[in-house]
C-alpha cells in the first residue's frame, strides 16, 4: 500500500516538473509544479459534452483507462512488496496495457471525426510496432534470470556488478526511456503541445473529451509515465543493492529522485529536440527495436546457461 | 453396455433424413434439426465426458473381423474427448444461430433440407474423424467431412463466385486426402496394420530403411494432408474463398472446429513420431506456424469484406496453435514436461477458446449482414446505435481473440509464451535460441497486428457515422431474444475460460499427461506452481472488473449535478459535416500498408494517364484498391492455368455426342476381347 501511495503523490508533480524543465529552457519561469494537479481538479467541477454521433464507448473508456493504471500500478515495487506479484504477471500488466489502448482507438473512431480517426491509426500503428521492444526487455531478464520473472522480481536481475552488468543496465534503461517516449506519444514521436492535426496521435485521441472523462484520461497517462519511471528504478536499485545496503526511508527517497530525473529528462529532450517527420516515425520505433535486440543478444551470449 | 449408444447416431440421422421431409415449414424441420442435433450432441458429450474422467474408452464394431477382414475399432481417449466436447459446443451454437440466419431463405425449403441434412452429417462425420483408430474408416469420414461442408457452402447457388469458391474448396480438400492416402497407404505397406497405433512402428521401419528422411517425409506427407484442411502457410487459399461464400453459421462452424480436425490429425501423428526427430519436426512446425501466424493477420488488415477479414484471421490463431504444438514437440525432445505441459496446453486450450469467438465473431456479422445485406466495411457504421447487442458481443469477441485479460484468450496466450520463455534455457545452440527468440518476437508482433485489426473493423462498422448514405437503414433492427441467449452464453463461456481458467486447465493438462505419459510424480509440481499462478490471474482480473466498477461508480457520483449536453461532433470551425469525412477502413490501415507494401499483390487503377486537365472528364472518378494475396496469384491461379490449357488438349475427346462415346466404348470391348484372345 505504502508503494501505491508513494506512486501516486509522485504523479501529482510528475508532469509539473516536465513543464518547468521546458520552461526553463525557454528562459520563462514557468508555472508552478502543482499547476497540472489544479488542472485536474478544474476538470473534475466542470461539466461534459459529448458528441451526438457517439455511443456508450466514450464513455466506459476513461473508465477502463484509469482502472488499468490504477491496476498496473498495484504490481510494482517501491520499497516494499507489491500488492500483486506472480511470475509471469508482466504478459498480464502489458496486455492490461494493450486493452486500455484498444479501448482508447475505438473511442477515437467512436466520433465520427475525421481528425480522431488520423490519430487513432497511427497509434495502432506505433503501439503495434512497440509491442515487441517490451518483450525483448523482459526476455533479457528472464535470460539473466534463469527463470520466468515477475515484474516485482526486477528487483534481483542483476546478479553481479560487472562492466557487462553495467552496459546492460545502462542500455536497458536508454531503452525503457525511448520506450515511454514511444508508448505515451511525446518527442521525437508526437508532440503534445502542437494541436494541429497533422502532428497529433494521443492528443488528437482525446480532442473530444471534456470534465471529468479528460480528467481521468490525462491522469492515466501521467500513471502511465509514473510506471515506466518505476521500472528504471527497479533497474538502478537491482544495481546498486550490490554496492550500498538502503534502507526502507532510503529506497523512498532514491526512487521520488529517480522519478524527478526522469522527468527533468523528458523535458531536456523536449526542449532539445524537434519530431521527426511523421513518416519517420514507424523507422524510429523498429530501430528502438533493433537496438533492443542487440541488448538481448549481449545479454544472452555473456549469461548462457550452460 | 452404454458404449454402443455411439451407434445410435447414425440410426437417428436416418430417422432424421426421413423426418426432415415429412414437415412442410421452415420451422418445424428447424425444430427437428435442433431437437437431432442436441441429443447426438448430448450422447457424444456424455461419453466423452466418462472418457475425460475416468479412462479410455474402446468400441469395436462387432463381428467385423468376419465381415471386413479386420478389426474395425472406435476410441475415445482424452484427446479426442476433448475434440469432441469442442466439435459439440460449437455445433449446437450454430444450429441454435443457424435458424435465425436461415429463416432470411426460408422459401427455400427443399435447399433448406439438404442443408440441416448436410449439417447433422458434417456433426456425425466430424465425431466419428477423432475418434475413428482404423485409417480406411477416417479416410472415410473425412471425405463425407469434405461433402457435406461442400455442400453447406454452396448454399446460396444462383451467385457465381459462390459455387466457384466452394468447387475451389472441394478440389483443395481433395489434393489434401490423397496425400493422406498416400501417407496412409505408404504406412500400411511398412507395418501391415490400418490402426492408428501401428504409425509409431511405421515411422521406425521408415527410418530403418530411409533414414532420418524418411521419417521427415512420411511426416510431411501427414502434415500436407492435415494442414492444408487446418490452413497453414502456404496451403490456406481455400480458407478467404470458402468462409466468406458460406453462411455465417457454417463459417462458423467451418473456422471453428472443422479446421481443428486438421489440428487433430496433426496432434496424433505426433504423438508418434520417434524421440529423435521430434526435435527437427518441432522447430519446422514452430517456424511454419510463426510465419502463418504473421501472414494471416497482415492479410486479414488488408481486407475490405468483413467475413474475409474473419477467415484470415482464421488462418492467424491457427499459426498460435501451431506454435504450441511446435514448442511441445520440442519439449518431448528434451523431455521437458513443462514445456510439453505449457505448450500442448497452450494449443489444446486454444483451439477451444478460437472456436468460442470466432464463432461468435461470425455469428455477430451474420447478424450485420441480415440487417444490411452488405458486407463491404467501408459502407457500414454506427451499427452500435442500432444494434447494440450485436455490437457488444462483437467487442468481448474481439476483445477475447487479441488476447485481452480478463477474457479467455489471454489464458492461451499466457500458456505459450511461458512455454516460449521456457525455451530459453533448455539449449545452449545460438541458432536454436534465436529462433525460439523471434517466435517470441513474431507472437509480439502477431497481438498488436491483431489489435490494430479489430480496432478497424470495430470502430469502422460499429462506431461513428454510417458512411454511405444511400443505404437505408430504417428496418434496421437487433437480433431476437433467443439469439441474445446464444450471444450471452458464449461470452459467459469465454469469461469462465478467462477469471476461472483453473478448472479447464485441470481437463487439459490430465490430456496431455494421458497423451505423453508424464507420470504423476512431476506432473503434480507442476500444476500446483501453475495454478498459483492461474489463480493470481483469476484475482487480477477480478481485481480488474470490480475496479472498473468503483471507477464508473466515482464518475458517476462526481458527475452528478453536473451539466452534460451532447452536441454535433467538433468540426474544427466546418459546419457542412458529412459521413465521408470520417476514416475509413482503407484510410485507418494506410500508415500500416505503407510499410509492409512488399507482401502484398497491390491492384490499384491507373488514374495517372487520365489527369490531362483541370477537371479528368475521361475517366472514372472511382478508385478502388485491392489487396490480393501473393500465394494465391503468383503460384496457385498461374499452375491451374497450366493446367486447364493441358487439360483442354485432353478435352477433345469428351464431345458431347453420345455416338461417340458409344463408339469409345466397342473400341474398349474389341481391344479386351482381343487381350484375352492373344493372351490364350
Amino acid at each position: 500500500m505504502v508503494n501505491i501511495l508513494f506512486i501516486l503523490l509522485i504523479s501529482l508533480i510528475f508532469p509539473g516538473i516536465i513543464n518547468k524543465t521546458k520552461a526553463y529552457f525557454g528562459g520563462r519561469k514557468g508555472a508552478s509544479i502543482l499547476q497540472p494537479t489544479y488542472e485536474l481538479f478544474k476538470l473534475i467541477h466542470k461539466g461534459v459534452v459529448y458528441s451526438s454521433s457517439s455511443s456508450i464507448i466514450t464513455q466506459i473508456t476513461p473508465v477502463i483507462y484509469l482502472a488499468v493504471s490504477l491496476l498496473v500500478i498495484c504490481f510494482l515495487y517501491v520499497a516494499y512488496p507489491p500488492l500483486i506479484s506472480f511470475t509471469g504477471d508482466f504478459l498480464f500488466v502489458i496486455y492490461l496495457l494493450t486493452l486500455a489502448k484498444f479501448f482508447m482507438i475505438i473511442s477515437a473512431l467512436d466520433r465520427g471525426s475525421a481528425f480522431e480517426g488520423m490519430g487513432a491509426s497511427r497509434e495502432a500503428l506505433y503501439s503495434m510496432l512497440a509491442e515487441p521492444i517490451i518483450f525483448t526487455l523482459f526476455s533479457v531478464f528472464i535470460f539473466i534470470q534463469g527463470h520466468i520473472i515477475s515484474i516485482a522480481s526486477i528487483v534481483d536481475v542483476f546478479k553481479d556488478y560487472g562492466f557487462v552488468t553495467l552496459f546492460i543496465l545502462i542500455s536497458i534503461c536508454i531503452m525503457l526511456f525511448l520506450f515511454t517516449l514511444i508508448e505515451n506519444s511525446r518527442i521525437p514521436v508526437d508532440d503534445p503541445n502542437t494541436h494541429l492535426e497533422l502532428t497529433m496521435v494521443h492528443e488528437v485521441m482525446i480532442l473530444d473529451y471534456s470534465g471529468i472523462d479528460l480528467a481521468m484520461m490525462v491522469y492515466g497517462t501521467v500513471l502511465k509515465f509514473v510506471i515506466y519511471g518505476t521500472l528504471i528504478f527497479n533497474l538502478i536499485l537491482s544495481y546498486a543493492k550490490h554496492f550500498i545496503i538502503l534502507s526502507d526511508i532510503q529506497t523512498i527517497g532514491l526512487f521520488l529522485i529517480i522519478q524527478i530525473v526522469f522527468a527533468v529528462f523528458i523535458g531536456i529532450v523536449e526542449s532539445v529536440f524537434a519530431r521527426l517527420h511523421m513518416n519517420h516515425n514507424s523507422q524510429f520505433i523498429l530501430s528502438v527495436l533493433s537496438i533492443a535486440i542487440i541488448i538481448f543478444i549481449t545479454s544472452f551470449i555473456t549469461h548462457l546457461h550452460i | 453396455m452404454v458404449h454402443y449408444l455411439l451407434f445410435l447416431i447414425p440410426l437417428l440421422f436416418v430417422l432424421f433424413c426421413i423426418g426432415i421431409f415429412v414437415f412442410n415449414s421452415y420451422m418445424y424441420k428447424y425444430i427437428l434439426s435442433f431437437i437431432i442435433t442436441l441429443v447426438i450432441v448430448c450422447i457424444s458429450g456424455y461419453l466423452a465426458f466418462m472418457a475425460l474422467l475416468g479412462s479410455v474408452i474402446v468400441i469395436d464394431i462387432p463381428i467385423s473381423h468376419y465381415i471386413f477382414g479386420d478389426n474395425i475399432r472406435f476410441v475415445i481417449d482424452k484427446l479426442s474427448a476433448w475434440f469432441i466436447l469442442v466439435i459439440d459446443i460449437t455445433c449446437v451454437t450454430g444450429i441454435w444461430y443457424g435458424g435465425y440466419y436461415m429463416s432470411m431463405y426460408k422459401k427455400q425449403l427443399s435447399n433448406i433440407s439438404l442443408h440441416f441434412i448436410s449439417y447433422i452429417l458434417l456433426l456425425i462425420s466430424m465425431i466419428y474423424v477423432v475418434i475413428s483408430q482404423h485409417m480406411l474408416v477416417f479416410m472415410i469420414f473425412w471425405e463425407i467431412m469434405a461433402i457435406t461442408s461442400f455442400l453447406l457452402v454452396i448454399f446460396v447457388n444462383d451467385k457465381e463466385d459462390v459455387i466457384r469458391s466452394g468447387i475451389n474448396y472441394l478440389i483443395q480438400m481433395h489434393i489434401g486426402a490423397a496425400f493422406l492416402v498416400l501417407a496412409f497407404i505408404w504406412s500400411y505397406i511398412l507395418s501391415s496394420d490400418f490402426s492408428f497405433d501401428s504409425l509409431s512402428r511405421s515411422f521406425v521401419l521408415v527410418s530403418d530403411m530411409f533414414g532420418g528422411w524418411g521419417s521427415l517425409i512420411l511426416f510431411i506427407l501427414f502434415f500436407v494432408g492435415f494442414a492444408i484442411k487446418a490452413g497453414f502457410i502456404p496451403l490456406h487459399t481455400w480458407l478467404p474463398y470458402a468462409h466468406p461464400s458460406a453462411p455465417s453459421h457454417i463459417s462458423g462452424v467451418m473456422s471453428g472446429v472443422m479446421i481443428k480436425t486438421g489440428i487433430y490429425g496433426i496432434m496424433r501423428v505426433l504423438t508418434y513420431i520417434p524421440e529423435k526427430y521430434t526435435f527437427a519436426i518441432g522447430i519446422f512446425l514452430l517456424i511454419i506456424s510463426v510465419v502463418t501466424a504473421l501472414y494471416g493477420v497482415i492479410f486479414a488488415i488488408v481486407q475490405h469484406d468483413y467475413k474475409r477479414l474473419l477467415a484470415y484471421h482464421s488462418i492467424e490463431n491457427i499459426g498460435i496453435i501451431g506454435i504450441g504444438l511446435g514448442i511441445g514437440t520440442i519439449g518431448v525432445s528434451y523431455h521437458n514436461s513443462m514445456l510439453i505441459l505449457l505448450g500442448i496446453g497452450g494449443a489444446l486450450l486454444h483451439t477451444l477458446n478460437h472456436s468460442l469467438f470466432k464463432s461468435l465473431l461470425f455469428y455477430t456479422v451474420g447478424s450485420v449482414y441480415t440487417q444490411y445485406h452488405i458486407r463491404l466495411i467501408d459502407r457500414l457504421g454506427a451499427i452500435i446505435l442500432k444494434m447494440p447487442f450485436t455490437a457488444f458481443a462483437f467487442l468481448f469477441s474481439a476483445l477475447a481473440i487479441c488476447g485481452l485479460p480478463p477474457f479467455n484468450g489471454f489464458i492461451s496466450e499466457f500458456l505459450i509464451y511461458s512455454g516460449l520463455f521456457n525455451t530459453f534455457f533448455i539449449s545452449t545452440n545460438i541458432t536454436n535460441i534465436f529462433i525460439f527468440f523471434f517466435s517470441i518476437l513474431g507472437l509480439a508482433f502477431v497481438g498488436g497486428l491483431a489489435m490494430l485489426c479489430f480496432t478497424k473493423i470495430f470502430g469502422v462498422m460499429f462506431l461513428g457515422v454510417q458512411r454511405d448514405v444511400s443505404i437505408d437503414t430504417t428496418h434496421v433492427k437487433d437480433v431476437n431474444i433467443l439469439i441474445k441467449v446464444l450471444y450471452i452464453f458464449i461470452i459467459l463461456i469465454m469469461l469462465s475460460i478467462g477469471i476461472f481458467p483453473q478448472f479447464y486447465l485441470k481437463f487439459v493438462f490430465s490430456i496431455i499427461a494421458n497423451m505423453y505419459d508424464i507420470d504423476i510424480y512431476t506432473l503434480n509440481p507442476f500444476i500446483d506452481n501453475h495454478f498459483v499462478v492461474l489463480s493470481n490471474i483469476s484475482l487480477s482480473a477480478g481485481i480488474f472488473l470490480l475496479l472498473v466498477l468503483f471507477v464508473y461508480l466515482l464518475k458517476y457520483l462526481l458527475q452528478k449535478g453536473k451539466k452534460i449536453s451532447i452536441v454535433p461532433t467538433w468540426g474544427c470551425g466546418f459546419l457542412g459535416y458529412y459521413p465521408k469525412i470520417q476514416y475509413t477502413a482503407s484510410s485507418f490501415t494506410k500508415p500500416f500498408v505503407s510499410i509492409s507494401q512488399g507482401i502484398f499483390d497491390i491492384k490499384k487503377p491507373d488514374i495517372y494517364g487520365c489527369v490531362l486537365d483541370v477537371f479528368p472528364k475521361k475517366c472514372d472518378t472511382k478508385y478502388e484498391t485491392h489487396y490480393y494475396d501473393k500465394i494465391d496469384t503468383q503460384i496457385v491461379i498461374p499452375f491451374i492455368s497450366v493446367l486447364k490449357k493441358m487439360f483442354l488438349k485432353i478435352a477433345v475427346f469428351q464431345n458431347g455426342k453420345i455416338q461417340t462415346y458409344i463408339l469409345y466404348a466397342v473400341v474398349f470391348i474389341l481391344l479386351m476381347l482381343s487381350l484375352i484372345i492373344i493372351i490364350w
